[in-house]
């Protein structure tokens, strides 16, 4: 077997120099990987370099360019005698020639629409257009790279820019999730009427990180808050907890009698999301609900229906409660306790005899 | 039976070279497959939105625990650092484990502490909790301080498992920099993700000769001292290399202990942090996601390389001595400890690549290259090699540990170039020469010497001096 070894190196090796392949063929082979390390290091180290004075080129330039841009802006918002068309003209000709002059320009545009708004928000729009920006931003968007695409969805729905809604619509189940939210939030800041519409669409689970994204994106959305109710009944049931936290964050307390149906849904996220949202709501009628599933509930929810109890409920909710923890989670009783002291109650009149505190299982190592 | 020597030295000879072939090629793989991770990770974290985020009332509650041990001189300035994180709910339990100094009473000082008789359930069984303090003043209100007999730092996290209020914590080691959005970067795999995460880790960056003031980095500086710059390019090679490249195939089996974070429930129902090992952190991940895999739960753990998380490495010699060689005694304990993953594809990922590796390429590794190094002078001096053979052996190793430097190196310039300075990437470059003859054979001293440590039964941490980030200018204490 090492012969054979052997005879498939010297083969391999049988167009070497004369210096290398004379040697055995073991040393021959570290002679080999030794000099092609050599000159993957020198490889690399070139790279570094290049690296290095590469984005040294790249943060010159942006430096410099940034002045100019920041200069025009100005004078093309404020300066009553600039010729507007010729000079916009003039300017990117000389100065937008790469992709990286043009997104640095939309950069600075950025940083202009962020502190600026009515007519000098619609001027700066005029800047974007003047410059050919708005065919920079659809080539990246039809672009193949999906973070191409988000960047351009990001500066378009910042900008209030108008792009093909067939072009967003195909992103809102996309699998890559910084495009998918950024698909979101361009259809969210550009409706008028239906900010949340792209949940209709929605086919694949949202996650909590995609639900706070859209929490913050109502929050600057100008025009009337949508009626979180309208999605309690979606198949996708992330979707229906994101609807059910919103109801409780913006008090649509007209959905109360809903969310009052969630206490009995097969889904124990729901019913949990349910309790939450109706304790923010400090609703009445859900403790007495609360109280009678209490023995049927998981672990998880019989929490929250102390928190609860805790938050809004009474000495006679607790002690309601207090009959059917006998042989429940040593974390239950603790949280039974918590409650209890919160309402300055004695927690041991409550419990049932056999109740006993904590035990150590076996731990595993 | 015959003994021919020259066959030996022959089979020898093979060995040492395919088991060198074999490292080259996992290092080529872990090298591609963190380029690609790097590559990815930049993309997606390309935005400046997320700030915004941290008004969501939305964000899970966080619990940073920070176990202190005789920590008197650098402990107020610590909390009060981390009290300024960026994040909006979280709390920090501070676990003193028996402190002998006056590190409790410089605690309850400066913050107004009272003893809480807080109640909690105690799944995890720890050392006797003496009390659990809170502030009076309300600016300190998300601060907790457990106070227990000395048991080690498992045993100290296990008590701030216990105490802490929230289902995500955080594990630091107190004395450690965090940057303000940590928790929110660290936090967003758990929330961006389909499958369940258990766990999410962050890079460890060396903090030795950075400017600190109040408890914040202001200006990223190369370490002044070669053992400090050593110690940095092996945090490179360690996290932008190879927890990078684990992270893209979910193979990841260590979440350092300076700073990860984790699903409590599953820190729980896994047994918490076992007191029995100098290498609690690897074990209760490795614990974790055999827990995970046992009962068919699909699950991930992340990885973060953001520069998120800033900590002082031995500045002597002996410490890193110490540190080193209780790190090999934590690999060996783990992998001792779950065997039964160990080739068994049952585990996919975990027993077929991750524990193999870190067999062979974490635990034997040093071993090996100890042998070979004394097989090669054993030769030399008999007169079976010559110099140039001698040579060309020292070569090939030389150069690949140079590459392998430089190609971490590489990573952190394409990544985050933290180190812009050309006179740093000179020094850079230095010492990535000078590693592999003046570092290198020593850690991997230490490293046998953990092996044999460990035959002998020694199980203690041995003392980790340091001499605090808070003020540069003050002597080292070791």
């Amino acid at each position: 077997m090492l012969d054979h070894n052997m005879m498939l190196l010297h083969l391999t090796m049988g167009n070497l120099p004369f210096y290398i392949s004379d040697l055995p063929v073991v040393l021959e082979i570290n002679l080999v990987m030794t000099m092609v390390f050599v000159v993957l290091t020198i490889l690399l180290l070139s790279l570094i370099l290049y690296l290095r004075v590469h984005k040294n080129s790249q943060n010159h330039r942006r430096k410099k360019l940034n002045l100019f841009i920041i200069d025009f802006i100005n004078n093309y918002l404020f300066n009553e005698d600039f010729d507007k068309e010729k000079e916009t003209r003039n300017f990117k000709n000389r100065h937008l020639r790469t992709s990286l002059d043009k997104q640095i320009a939309i950069d600075q545009i950025l940083v202009f629409a962020e502190n600026l708004k009515g007519e000098s928000s619609a001027s700066l729009k005029e800047v974007f257009y003047g410059f050919g920006l708005k065919e920079f931003l659809l080539t990246k968007l039809t672009s193949k790279a999906w973070y191409k695409q988000a960047k351009a969805l990001n500066v378009a729905y910042q900008l209030n820019l108008e792009i093909p809604m067939t072009l967003v619509d195909s992103l809102f189940n996309t699998n890559y999730k910084k495009l998918r939210q950024q698909a979101f939030l361009y259809y969210l800041h550009m409706s008028t009427e239906n900010p949340l519409g792209f949940l209709d669409k929605v086919e694949i689970p949202l996650t909590l990180w995609e639900q706070i994204y859209i929490e913050n994106g109502l929050k600057s959305y100008d025009g009337e808050t949508p009626d979180f109710s309208k999605w309690l009944h979606h198949d996708i049931s992330s979707v229906v907890i994101f609807c059910m936290k919103m109801i409780a964050d913006y008090n649509q307390f007209e959905h109360i009698p809903i969310l009052l149906r969630f206490l009995h849904h097969q889904n124990p996220e729901l019913r949990q999301q349910a309790i939450i949202s109706l304790r923010k709501m400090e609703e009445p009628e859900l403790l007495p609900i609360l109280i009678h599933n209490f023995n049927e509930e998981t672990l998880l929810i019989k929490h929250e229906i102390l928190k609860t109890i805790g938050k809004i409920g009474s000495e006679k909710h607790l002690k309601s409660i207090g009959k059917f923890m006998v042989t429940e989670e040593p974390s239950l009783e603790v949280e039974f306790k918590k409650v209890a002291l919160q309402k300055n109650l004695e927690a041991s009149h409550f419990l049932g005899a056999n109740f006993n505190t904590i035990k150590y299982d076996n731990l595993p190592y | 039976m015959n003994f021919n020597f020259f066959e030996f030295i022959d089979i020898a000879s093979f060995i040492f070279l395919t088991y060198g072939l074999i490292i080259i090629s996992g290092y080529i793989f872990l090298a591609l497959y963190s380029l690609f991770e790097l590559r990815d990770y930049k993309r997606k974290n390309n935005f400046k939105d997320e700030v915004a985020l941290l008004q969501s009332s939305h964000l899970p509650k966080i619990s940073v625990l920070a176990p202190a041990y005789n920590e008197e001189a650098n402990v107020i300035e610590n909390v009060r650092s981390l009290l300024t994180l960026d994040y909006p709910s979280f709390e920090i339990v501070i676990i003193n484990d028996g402190s002998s100094d006056n590190t409790l009473d410089s605690l309850i000082k400066t913050f107004d502490l009272y003893q809480d008789d807080v109640l909690y359930h105690s799944p995890i069984a720890t050392k006797n909790v003496r009390a659990v303090y809170s502030s009076r003043q309300k600016a300190y209100k998300n601060l907790k301080v457990v106070d227990k007999e000395n048991g080690g730092k498992a045993d100290a996290l296990n008590s701030g498992i216990n105490c802490c209020s929230h289902e995500i914590i955080c594990c630091i080691d107190v004395d450690c920099i965090l940057e303000r959005d940590a928790l929110l970067k660290l936090v967003k795999p758990f929330l961006n993700n389909n499958k369940k995460v258990i766990a999410s880790g962050g890079i460890i960056r060396v903090a030795n000769s950075c400017i600190i003031e109040d408890g914040r980095i202001i200006k990223v500086r190369l370490p002044d001292s070669f053992i400090d710059r050593a110690q940095l390019l092996e945090y490179f090679r360690a996290f932008l290399m190879g927890r990078m490249a684990w992270s893209r195939i979910d193979g990841l089996l260590l979440i350092s202990g300076a700073f990860g974070m984790f699903d409590k429930k599953t820190v729980i129902e896994s047994g918490g942090y076992n007191p029995a090992t100098v290498g609690e952190d690897m074990e209760l991940l490795v614990r974790m996601r055999r827990l995970m895999r046992d009962k068919k739960i699909p699950y991930t753990v992340s990885f973060v390389p953001d520069p998120l998380c800033w900590t002082e490495v031995p500045k002597s010699w002996k410490v890193l001595h110490r540190q080193r060689n209780r790190w090999t005694r934590g690999t060996i304990e783990t992998l001792s400890l779950h065997k039964k993953l160990l080739f068994n594809p049952k585990y996919g990922v975990l027993g077929m690549l991750s524990t193999p590796y870190w067999m062979f390429f974490e635990w034997f590794a040093p071993i090996i290259e100890f042998f070979g190094i004394i097989f090669l002078l054993l030769m030399f001096i008999f007169g079976q090699i010559n110099i140039q053979v001698f040579l060309v052996f020292f070569g090939v190793v030389y150069t690949f540990s140079v590459l392998f430097s430089i190609t971490a190196l590489f990573f952190e310039e394409y990544s985050f170039q933290q180190y812009k300075k050309p006179k740093y990437m000179l020094l850079l470059l230095r010492t990535a020469l000078l590693e592999p003859l003046l570092y290198h054979p020593f850690v991997m001293w230490a490293a046998v010497k953990g092996n044999v440590d460990l035959l002998l039964g020694k199980t203690s941490w041995g003392k980790m001096t340091r001499t605090g980030l808070s003020n540069p200018s003050k002597p080292n204490i070791d």
